[in-house]
């Protein structure tokens, strides 16, 4: 990692107010990379009338104060992210967090996990140790606040989005495809659930109200249930 | 303190223009669905344009006055009443203590926003007032008005005017349904018939509609074989194509990212208008450029700047 190689790249629209930063379309750590040291970038050096990033697997948009874009900004603007774009280094992402999540694997806590073994062929054990072996990186925040997209999963425990969505309680840690993620919030999804963390990933209140954040490194720990509850408790 | 809340109303919920900065995190911005209406409302009352306001979907709270204020309706018309005699929208109207407000039924719209002069006390959460319902932040209290809820006002009302109505008004705007849009990121993901079909038929918005976003019926828009997306930004405004080849258009509470084809963006000067369209309403799209859409949002802004002015001066007199 590090040291400037040729950057492909495509920057286009996102509406009036918005440009997109694409480096491909896949769930890729390089890429990822590259839209981390881009997302650092921007942030200690925001172009004008910027208002929100939105980092993702292999993308980074920008957004702008309309009144900025109506002045034609966004014009100055896209040659400028070209340009930064362009002298990209992934040497300036800051180094990672090692995150611990304590997890609770069992069928009460998680209402698919029986139906992960049965369509992986494996026992609840082998998956267990499958999901919580590995140290995942967060690639990207998005769809509820606080919901990290963590990958790669082992390909013995891949399996397709569920095609009816279900009720995910607050905590729970789920799967789907190449991904797996903790929802902080109770909500419906389309992910496999497998276990559920006692720990609360999002605070409003706090200083940084969520707990995880794009390039985060997490491990997942098993816990017993009498474990899961005391957690809970505190 | 200003208003009780004597009826629940199905969503009434204080809203900005939105929370940003945050988007890194998956915090949404959220904001008002109409976010002209909410500017109207504030210039007519003597309001900086973003200020908080009450967003209002039918059936609206009834509110019992307890202090005076000075408010002005805009966006959608649900026949407003006042001790049960008709009030005007898009205009000032001055209420006095024990003041019954009631919404009776929607005329036109399906969002009418409610500024008050000084405007009201909401909480910040993130540097915003809108109310983000699934944080429980912001706004009154980070929830939808509920009865029994004193809502109330950052300043005392300006001196009774002796009347009820101040006599200036804006002009309703026209209420489209034909939407300008510009290309998204996956707009060459549809085929050539697809682009005919986004660009001549009628698109019909659906029950699961709602400040999230619009569901579309039609028939399914082809599009060429390709490797599923993996997520990336979205916007207000967003035209995703869904794998049934049907359209679902992002409206204010918009998550963050998504992962279906961006086809298109409806203009943020044709976003006021789409907001107060109704499930059962049929729209169409029309195709045009960063340029123009950007002239119009400006000449927007420029007129609304305008009408501030103007009411600001005829307040302070």
């Amino acid at each position: 990692m590090g040291g400037t190689e040729p950057m492909s790249f495509k920057i286009s629209t996102l509406g009036e107010n918005g440009l997109l930063v694409q480096f491909g379309n896949e769930v890729n750590e390089t890429l990822n990379d590259k839209v981390q040291s881009l997302q650092q970038l921007l942030t200690d050096h925001p172009l004008p009338g910027t208002i929100d990033l939105v980092p993702a697997y292999s993308s980074l948009a920008v957004y702008f104060d309309p009144a900025y874009t109506a002045g034609s900004g966004t014009d100055t603007a896209a040659a400028e992210l070209e340009k930064f774009t362009r002298a990209l280094t992934t040497a300036s992402i800051a180094a990672s967090r090692f995150i611990s999540i304590p997890v609770c694997y069992e069928p009460a806590q998680a209402t698919d996990l029986l139906a992960v073994s049965r369509a992986t062929g494996l026992t609840v054990e082998e998956v267990i140790a499958i999901h919580s072996a590995p140290v995942y990186r967060v690639y990207m925040m998005g769809f509820l606040p606080g919901f990290a997209y963590m990958g790669p999963l082992d390909a013995r425990i891949r399996l397709p989005r569920k095609s009816k969505p279900a009720r995910v309680p607050a905590g729970s840690i789920a799967i789907a495809a190449n991904q797996t993620g903790i929802y902080p919030f109770s909500s419906p999804g389309g992910w496999h659930t497998i276990g559920r963390t006692p720990l609360r990933l999002f605070d409003a209140d706090a200083e940084e109200p969520c707990s995880l954040r794009s390039g985060d490194q997490v491990k997942f720990e098993p816990i017993s249930p009498e474990e899961y509850k005391n957690m809970l408790q505190s | 303190m200003s208003f009780e809340v004597i009826k629940a109303g199905v969503l009434d919920t204080l809203q900005d223009l939105g929370r940003f900065g945050y988007q890194h995190l998956g915090i949404n911005p959220g904001g008002a669905m109409d976010r002209h209406a909410l500017q109207l409302a504030n210039a007519l009352v003597g309001n900086a344009l973003g200020e908080a306001v009450l967003e209002m979907h039918f059936p609206a709270a009834a509110f019992l006055v307890q202090c005076p204020a000075l408010i002005a309706l805009a966006g959608a018309d649900f026949d407003a009443q006042l001790n049960g005699d008709p009030i005007p929208h898009l205009q000032p109207v001055y209420l006095r203590k024990n003041d019954l407000l009631q919404f009776h039924y929607p005329r036109r719209g399906a969002r009418a926003y409610m500024a008050v002069a000084g405007g009201f006390a909401a909480s910040e959460w993130l540097g915003s007032k809108s109310t983000h319902l699934l944080c429980q932040r912001g706004g009154f209290k980070g929830r939808a008005l509920q009865a029994g809820d004193i809502l109330g006002t950052k300043t005392a009302a300006p001196a009774d005017p002796g009347r009820n109505f101040l006599p200036w008004h804006a002009t309703a705007p026209v209420q489209k349904t034909v939407f300008s849009i510009l290309k998204g990121p996956e707009w060459n993901c549809i085929t050539d018939t697809a682009m005919y079909h986004l660009l001549q038929d009628a698109f019909v918005i659906t029950r699961q509609s709602d400040r999230m976003g619009y569901r579309l019926l039609h028939d399914p828009l082809p599009c060429h074989a390709q490797d599923e997306m993996v997520s990336s930004a979205v916007d207000f405004g967003t035209i995703q194509l869904l794998p049934d080849g049907k359209l679902i258009i992002l409206m204010a509470d918009h998550q963050t990212t998504g992962g279906y084809p961006r086809i298109g963006h409806v203009t943020a000067s044709d976003l006021p208008s789409l907001a107060q369209c109704q499930p059962g309403d049929a729209i169409q799209f029309s195709l045009t450029d960063t340029t123009t859409a950007r002239n119009r949002w400006k000449q927007q802004q420029h007129d609304l700047r305008l009408l501030q002015n103007a009411c600001t001066f005829r307040l302070n007199q």
